[in-house]
């Protein structure tokens, strides 16, 4: 059957074909940088609540959803498996890709913007910290009313770290290995956190953010704070967006894009969001 | 009774000089034969002894030369990377691994596919050393590999069709699956590989026939051992060598495999590093962390165990393979032992019954973190000046330089050894490397503590450097130095030859006893593979598998230059005699 030549049908076709016409005008340059039109490919970690998680989304899922917004892209997520290192992740992930064959991004979230690692990394330019993150202390305060040191993990309290991380490095070393038998290791945050809420051990050390956003909504009876402690790991550093260094124009855009998030306080609404306090980046940077 | 009778029967036809395939399905019997069998390679090893030594002559000293192709290969596809497997021939024919979990069965007498089967990989898998594989164990009519999403596969000998599957562990968690299997009285033995976090080293036992577990047994002290799905002993004591509660994330991975040897009814496996990497965290030996450790088959039980690099802080996998033989003591009597050429640049030679050390000296030049092993307590004597410094006591963490590398003095290379010759060949690597504690560091979602490493070559002109050790003495008889870092296994055969492939692309030809170059061929991409050697219809053949790739690439640092003009390739070369 032949369909009639109607005229809301040829109003239709020139109407798309203005609009396609329209549309290439206005197309940023930072379109042509992309690797698919149209479409912001963003990695984000997997199983990384309260960033990023396959079934409850996170902080991050929603940057993403936000800047792609921003740029008026479509959002295609893509989920990253960490390697050992933040390097590896950057190569697996948005300059070279895996030998396994998948598919980069065109940028990644939660990558460490510190001018010194980036010189290690210089396939890639690390910008438009989002937020400024600490390692500190989750807390029974049953157990533990007070915390101004790390006495009470001298003596009769234990404490949770994720394995390999940084505050594992830190506690493991501190006072030549003196509090190793009060350490317990888990694998994420999560499961050191449940561990906290079941009484198994009486604090976790970890990124603030992640400590207060698994915490959750109920926290009633737990403390998350800061100690004092110069060790051989850094302790405060900013998260940003990794962009490959190719890209100069995505990169204006992006860190244009990105500035606006927080100045609106479109990023602090995210966090808060995810019950985690807001803590804007430092202008000065991660200081070595 | 009449069992007895047939397996005597047998073990007569083997004794026979000129013993061709047999056919049917693999026994025990024909496993623990396969080092005097010429018809066939039944086990990763030539013999589960791993001694990689033939009885065949018919190829020797004074004909080698006349080596030329009898047929290639190609494995075909895009994918290529490091092909690092050993074939396994059986009835006719050869069964071979590749990259990416692949398996192909080839006529032997042609080249001719037989079947080839692609397991299927899960998505955002990401293994961590190169997508490699070493080989497949026969048993019965099943031919059985593991895969990169760590599972365990047995397929028909005769269709390809998968027979059993079963997990190894979860490649989610990073485990992954790249060395050939072990069957040892009907069960297929395993180790694991991948993770290095969170991870614990294990060796587990299957029916070969069925894929069902009967026993596991891990090789970190404080977690408890399985028989039959019961509880089977603890690994050592707990806390014993570990800090709090370190042990239950030591590392200490399985990944290249396990021996056997029948006369101790012995399963030897080297285990890996111990984690965290910084060596100061975990005081104490870690055991059993850089280790050989050799289990008892029929109760899944250690029975000992010998620590090569005890509180391991330059990453020493002690994973190499324990090649059991027969040395001469000072009263003349024979000695059972067995050679490790470990990744810490010392050759050790231990009693294979007990594990008491008998020998150790260095097979490489340079070792930088200890002055020797000190034969009466077995124990390395440190250069305390060699250790990565302790970041706790100093921010930055002082560069040690460190002979050899983490990549050792030997890595996944074969050792073989000759009965005839008594000597060892060694597939050495000459390299050192920085290491040094990198406070600036960062992983998911945080900052931590990480080490830096550039690896250096120790001289202009060579790293690698096949080498023939007399085992009682320690002296080295004779070298080849080569310039790139030597990546595959060696063979030794009765004709007096040792085989051994370059990452130039070469597979050569020695002379045994002087080292001398008597053949050479260009096979097209670099080998990284061990050869090996069987008889059909009168004549003696040679394969070998080449395609580059492996772990050099992927860590070179300052090695990268003699290696990054290599190309790839996927191919299994079979050469025989010119007529």
């Amino acid at each position: 059957m032949i369909l009639p030549c109607s005229v809301p049908r040829l109003l239709a076709t020139a109407l798309a074909a203005a609009l396609t016409l329209a549309a290439l005008f206005a197309t940023p340059a930072y379109a042509l940088e992309l690797r698919k039109p149209g479409v912001l490919r963003v990695a984000v970690y997997n199983d990384f609540p309260p960033f990023s998680d396959r079934e409850s989304g996170g902080i991050d899922v929603d940057i993403a959803k936000a800047l792609a917004g921003k740029l008026g892209l479509k959002l295609d997520l893509a989920w990253a498996e960490a390697d050992e290192k933040v390097e590896d992740d950057l190569r697996n992930y948005v300059w070279k890709g895996h030998y396994m064959g998948n598919e980069i991004a065109d940028l990644m979230l939660h990558m460490p913007v510190d001018p010194v690692f980036n010189e290690r990394v210089k396939q890639v330019k690390l910008l438009a910290p989002y937020f400024a993150e600490n390692l500190m202390v989750a807390r029974d305060v049953k157990r533990i009313p007070k915390l101004e040191n790390l006495e009470p993990f001298f003596q009769n309290h234990d404490i949770g770290v994720e394995v390999g991380g940084g505050s594992d490095a830190f506690l493991m070393a501190l006072y030549a290995g003196r509090m190793q038998n009060h350490i317990k290791h888990f694998k994420t945050h999560a499961q050191a956190i449940e561990a906290l809420r079941k009484g198994e051990v009486s604090a976790v050390m970890g990124p603030r953010t992640e400590l207060e956003g698994l915490l959750g909504g109920d926290r009633e009876g737990y403390a998350v704070s800061a100690i004092e402690m110069t060790g051989p790991v850094l302790t405060f550093w900013q998260p940003g967006v990794a962009v490959k260094a190719d890209k100069p124009q995505l990169i204006a855009a992006v860190e244009k894009a990105m500035a606006e998030l927080v100045a609106s306080g479109e990023m602090a609404a995210i966090f808060e969001r995810h019950h985690a306090r807001y803590n804007p980046p430092r202008a000065e940077g991660v200081p070595h | 009774m009449q069992r007895k009778t047939l397996s005597m029967l047998v073990a007569a036809a083997f004794a026979g000089a000129s013993l061709t395939a047999v056919a049917g399905p693999v026994t025990d019997d024909m496993i623990l034969n396969d080092a005097k069998s010429t018809g066939d390679v039944l086990s990763f090893g030539m013999g589960t002894q791993g001694q990689r030594y033939s009885t065949l002559s018919k190829i020797n000293t004074g004909n080698v030369s006349k080596l030329v192709p009898a047929w290639a290969f190609q494995f075909g596809g895009e994918k290529q990377r490091g092909q690092e497997s050993q074939p396994v021939i059986h009835d006719g024919k050869i069964f071979v691994t590749a990259s990416y979990s692949r398996m192909y069965a080839v006529d032997a007498k042609t080249g001719r596919e037989l079947w080839q089967y692609d397991h299927r990989l899960p998505e955002g898998i990401m293994p961590c050393c190169d997508v490699v594989n070493r080989g497949a164990a026969l048993y019965d009519n099943l031919v059985i590999f593991g895969t990169l999403d760590a599972q365990l596969v047995a397929l028909d000998q005769n269709t390809g069709k998968v027979v059993w599957k079963e997990k190894l562990d979860e490649f989610s968690a990073g485990y992954s699956y790249t060395a050939a299997p072990l069957v040892v009285k009907g069960l297929v033995i395993t180790g694991v590989s991948g993770g290095e976090f969170g991870i614990v080293g294990r060796l587990d036992a299957r029916d070969a026939k069925t894929g069902k577990i009967v026993w596991t047994r891990p090789v970190v002290e404080g977690h408890m051992g399985y028989l039959n799905g019961k509880e089977n002993g603890i690994t050592g004591e707990t806390n014993a060598s570990w800090p709090g509660d370190t042990w239950k994330t030591g590392g200490s991975s399985t990944w290249l495999g396990a021996t056997y040897d029948a006369k101790t009814n012995l399963v030897y496996v080297g285990t890996g590093n111990p984690a965290p990497w910084n060596s100061h965290t975990r005081p104490g030996d870690n055991l059993y962390s850089c280790s050989t450790v050799a289990i008892n088959p029929d109760t899944g039980k250690i029975v000992w165990h010998y620590q090569n690099t005890p509180n391991d802080g330059w990453d020493y996998d002690g994973v190499n393979e324990f090649v059991t033989f027969d040395m001469k003591g000072a009263d003349g009597k024979a000695v059972r032992a067995g050679g490790k050429a470990d990744r810490n640049g010392f050759f050790y030679v231990n009693d294979a019954e007990t594990g008491k050390l008998l020998n150790a000296f260095p097979f490489v030049d340079k070792v930088t973190w200890a002055s020797k092993i000190d034969l009466a307590s077995g124990r390395p004597v440190y250069n305390d000046d060699n250790r990565p410094g302790n970041p706790g006591a100093d921010k930055q963490g002082k560069t040690v330089f460190s002979a050899p590398s983490f990549l050792g003095g030997k890595n996944q290379q074969q050792i073989a050894y000759s009965p005839d010759t008594g000597l060892f060949y060694v597939p050495a690597n000459e390299w050192g490397m920085d290491i040094w504690n990198e406070p600036i560091s960062y992983k998911k979602g945080a900052a931590f503590l990480g080490a830096g490493f550039n690896i250096k070559p120790l001289n202009e002109d060579y790293i690698g450097a096949l080498r023939a050790f007399d085992p009682k003495s320690g002296k080295k008889v004779w070298e080849v130095k080569n310039n790139a870092p030597l990546w595959g296994g060696a063979m030794t055969t009765k004709g007096g030859l040792v085989f051994y492939g370059t990452p130039e692309g070469h597979l050569k030809a020695l002379d045994a006893k002087s080292g001398k170059e008597l053949w050479a061929f260009q096979t097209g991409s670099g080998v990284v593979a061990p050869p090996v050697t069987w008889e059909q219809d009168g004549e003696q053949y040679i394969a070998v598998v080449s395609g580059w790739g492996g772990a050099v690439p992927l860590w070179g640092g300052d090695v990268a230059k003699r290696v990054n003009f290599l190309n790839q390739g996927g191919a299994l070369w079979v050469f025989k005699l010119a007529k």
